[in-house]
């Protein structure tokens, strides 16, 4: 029966994401009609249904570990959202409406690095470190950092958060650790809170561990040999980070499924998952001539069971999420989530009525129109390329003619796809003759006139035909001198920039890529990255 | 003398065929000795596979005698056809005395299953297609569309039925059925082989009823 592909991503960041699955249109039923044989009959069993899905990437947990991190806490209001949403839905209908919360089970994975056993803890006790948070219930934790080398870990990381364990003494069921690990749980997931019975029912159905049975990307063996031979493995450890995670499904209101039905078992029982595993599992797991992934449709999983459950969703995919390059300005903010290249180009400058040539190292990158940009990397240095226009165009008036354009602050310089040099000012466009003032707002212009859209000819400085294109970044009209009729600017849309504290370091990371290499006394002044809300001046 | 063959179609069963040519009753046909071979290869006649060659004979005038000026009564053995389902939720309880809603092409029945989950409904002789409406679920019911245990669209429309095949009834063994296939078999205390042989064959014919 053809499912209707509509996947419905709800939230997407470095950490983690959610989304819906896609839902299945109506069961077909294959049946044959029965004559005089009273005995035979068809049966149709109505399987359990999956309605959406919700991934903590390995970035929320530490290394090797259950703990889960500050970065979580960005993913459980992703979750929280995404169950809102779905309650809020359900009860609009009517079979659901006495009982519409979607039960939840929870998968912890491990990627194949290490034995089996060892990565079957481990994904278990992030599953249920993740279950504690949600049901806020520190008796789980309790559990999750029992052992004495690893309750000693969370009195540690505990301590260096702020939250005072007492001393680190490996006994995860004193009161000031108890204590400690409730206020800690409480700020990862402040609003949102859910019991034991919101969940699938059932500690063998509540929260499991897949060990590495399950992983979503494979390496190819060229690759898996490459990483054997380095005594280094940081490289190969951050390849396999998309197979570190724990996945959430969130299953249809008033399933039940009966515990003899559930065939996931709680460590240490490995031979439980092994019975439910493909009879050829070992080549789905085996390193094979190219890279795999499952959802490009490669048989990665070990697992039938999961398998079925995971099928569908869009979560179960290796998540490459472009953190945001952040510009910050002065006076006003650009953000990028797009891969750049490098490269160098010799631009012409004038000193004193002469022209010389000069070495710049540009970004440049493709914008999702396929408009090719590019960037003077070093403009961040000294003096800003864009400082440098400021100081030559900001607050000069451009064109005598029909119209004249008053330019109030330059915002950047781009160069286009056919070598144009584009400026992204505020100006303000006014009619000559009668001072009205026909558009205020951000525009792009350039010193030769562009093909295709929206330009007028407002005039000429110094012997230069300057063409304006009038796209206003955020709104703004202009008057058409053509048809004579105000019309809305192309708008050029731009991100809305949101807090993104996990990504900091990434970009902390790009800002010294940036900067590669150059020295200078005001590198930190013009360049600042952050990963803030836009306040900035506009 | 053997008449015209029919070739069947995906949702042809007897009964229907039997209308088609204007027989009251399907058995003349599946009965008659010009489709003895098919008879043994399909001994459920409401299990075709799409291909089989059917002989439909010649209709015989019956010759009753009777007295003039009598009233004669005479009956005609009508088909009856059934649906029969069992249906059963996710942990394979019966949905028991539920009400249900039948959307046949000329007909539309409300009912409920009996307390074994058996919906158990007399339909006109030659549906084809359906909707069924129960609890909240709505189901799309392919009459005569169901074939043989040993092919593969057989065994994925038994599959599907079950809940343990969710995709499409194509007669291609791809992963989804062969995961299904081994699903079923453990489930069920067989060899995990993913191969429907003999005895998965029978097992699923066991489960699903025919």
């Amino acid at each position: 029966m053809a499912v209707d592909n509509e996947n419905k991503v709800g939230h997407e960041s470095e950490g983690g994401m959610s989304a819906e699955h896609p839902i299945t249109a109506l069961k077909e039923l294959h049946v044959a009609p029965s004559t005089s044989k009273k005995d035979t009959h068809t049966t149709a069993r109505s399987e359990f249904q999956i309605v959406a899905c919700w991934k903590a990437e390995d970035i929320c947990f530490d290394f090797d570990e259950a703990f889960v991190k500050k970065e979580a806490e960005i993913q459980f209001k992703a979750l929280r959202d995404l169950y809102e949403k779905l309650v809020k839905r359900f009860k609009m209908i009517s079979y659901y409406q006495d009982s519409p919360k979607p039960p939840i089970s929870i998968f912890g994975h491990a990627d194949p690095v290490g034995d089996c056993p060892y990565n079957k803890t481990l994904s278990e006790r992030r599953a249920k470190a993740v279950y504690g948070v949600l049901t806020r219930d520190v008796e789980v934790w309790a559990e999750v950092f029992a052992k004495k080398k690893h309750a000693r870990y969370l009195q540690d990381r505990l301590n260096g958060l702020g939250h005072n364990p007492g001393t680190v003494d490996g006994n995860v069921q004193k009161a000031e650790t108890k204590s400690a690990i409730r206020k800690y749980i409480k700020d990862l997931c402040p609003d949102f809170v859910l019991q034991p019975r919101d969940f699938l029912g059932g500690s063998k159905q509540t929260f499991q561990g897949c060990s590495e049975f399950n992983p979503i990307l494979i390496f190819s063996e060229t690759e898996a040999n490459k990483f054997k031979k380095d005594p280094d493995k940081t490289d190969r450890n951050k390849e396999n980070q998309p197979n570190r995670r724990v996945v959430a499904f969130l299953f249809e209101p008033k399933t039940t499924i009966e515990s003899g039905l559930w065939p996931c078992p709680q460590e240490p029982d490995i031979q439980g998952c092994k019975d439910r595993f493909y009879t050829k599992w070992q080549k789905r797991l085996s390193f094979q001539a190219k890279r795999r992934e499952y959802d490009q449709g490669d048989e990665t999983f070990a697992c039938r069971f999961y398998d079925r459950l995971a099928d569908m969703s869009p979560c179960e995919a290796v998540h490459l999420f472009l953190p945001p390059i952040r510009l910050v300005f002065e006076w006003t903010t650009w953000e990028f989530h797009i891969p750049f290249r490098k490269f160098e180009k010799k631009i012409k400058y004038y000193s004193e009525g002469i022209p010389y040539w000069e070495t710049r190292n540009m970004i440049e990158w493709t914008d999702e129109s396929g408009h090719t940009h590019s960037l003077v990397k070093d403009a961040f240095a000294q003096h800003s390329e864009l400082e440098q226009i400021e100081r030559r165009r900001g607050g000069k008036t451009f064109g005598k003619g029909k119209y004249t354009t008053h330019v109030v602050k330059t915002h950047l310089l781009i160069t286009k796809k056919d070598g144009q040099t584009w400026y992204i000012v505020t100006a303000v466009v006014i009619d000559t003759k009668t001072k009205q003032k026909l558009f205020q707002g951000k525009i792009e212009a350039a010193h030769l006139y562009d093909i295709g859209g929206t330009w007028v000819k407002t005039g000429g400085a110094g012997g230069i035909k300057v063409w304006r294109k009038l796209e206003a970044v955020k709104g703004g009209e202009w008057l058409d001198p053509r048809t004579g009729k105000l019309t809305p600017s192309e708008k050029l849309e731009r991100k809305e920039v949101k807090s993104r504290p996990d990504i900091e370091s990434k970009i902390r990371d790009l800002h010294k890529q940036l900067c590669e290499g150059y020295r200078h006394r005001n590198i930190n002044r013009r360049l600042e990255i952050q990963a803030l809300p836009v306040s900035a001046g506009k | 003398m053997a008449g015209k063959i029919h070739i069947v179609k995906q949702g042809d069963y007897f009964a229907k065929i039997a209308k088609k040519y204007g027989f009251s009753n399907w058995r003349t046909i599946y009965n008659h000795a010009d489709n003895a071979e098919l008879k043994q290869k399909r001994p459920d006649p409401n299990i075709l596979y799409p291909g089989d060659k059917i002989v439909i004979p010649n209709k015989t005038t019956k010759e009753d005698s009777g007295g003039t000026g009598q009233r004669h009564r005479f009956r005609f053995k009508s088909d009856d056809l059934w649906l029969r389902i069992v249906l059963k939720d996710n942990n394979n309880k019966p949905i028991a005395n539920t009400p249900y809603q039948l959307n046949l092409e000329r007909q539309t029945i409300e009912g409920q299953t009996d307390g074994d989950g058996l919906l158990e409904q007399q339909i006109a002789p030659d549906a084809a297609e359906g909707y069924l409406l129960i609890q909240h679920r709505e189901f799309l019911l392919k009459i005569g569309h169901l074939d043989p245990i040993d092919t593969i669209t057989g065994v994925q429309a038994r599959l599907k039925n079950l809940g343990y095949y969710g995709g499409e009834v194509d007669g291609v063994k791809g992963k989804q059925t062969l995961s299904a296939i081994e699903e079923f078999q453990c489930d069920h205390g067989l060899t995990v082989d993913g191969i429907a042989g003999p005895n998965t064959q029978s097992k699923l014919k066991e489960i699903h009823g025919c």
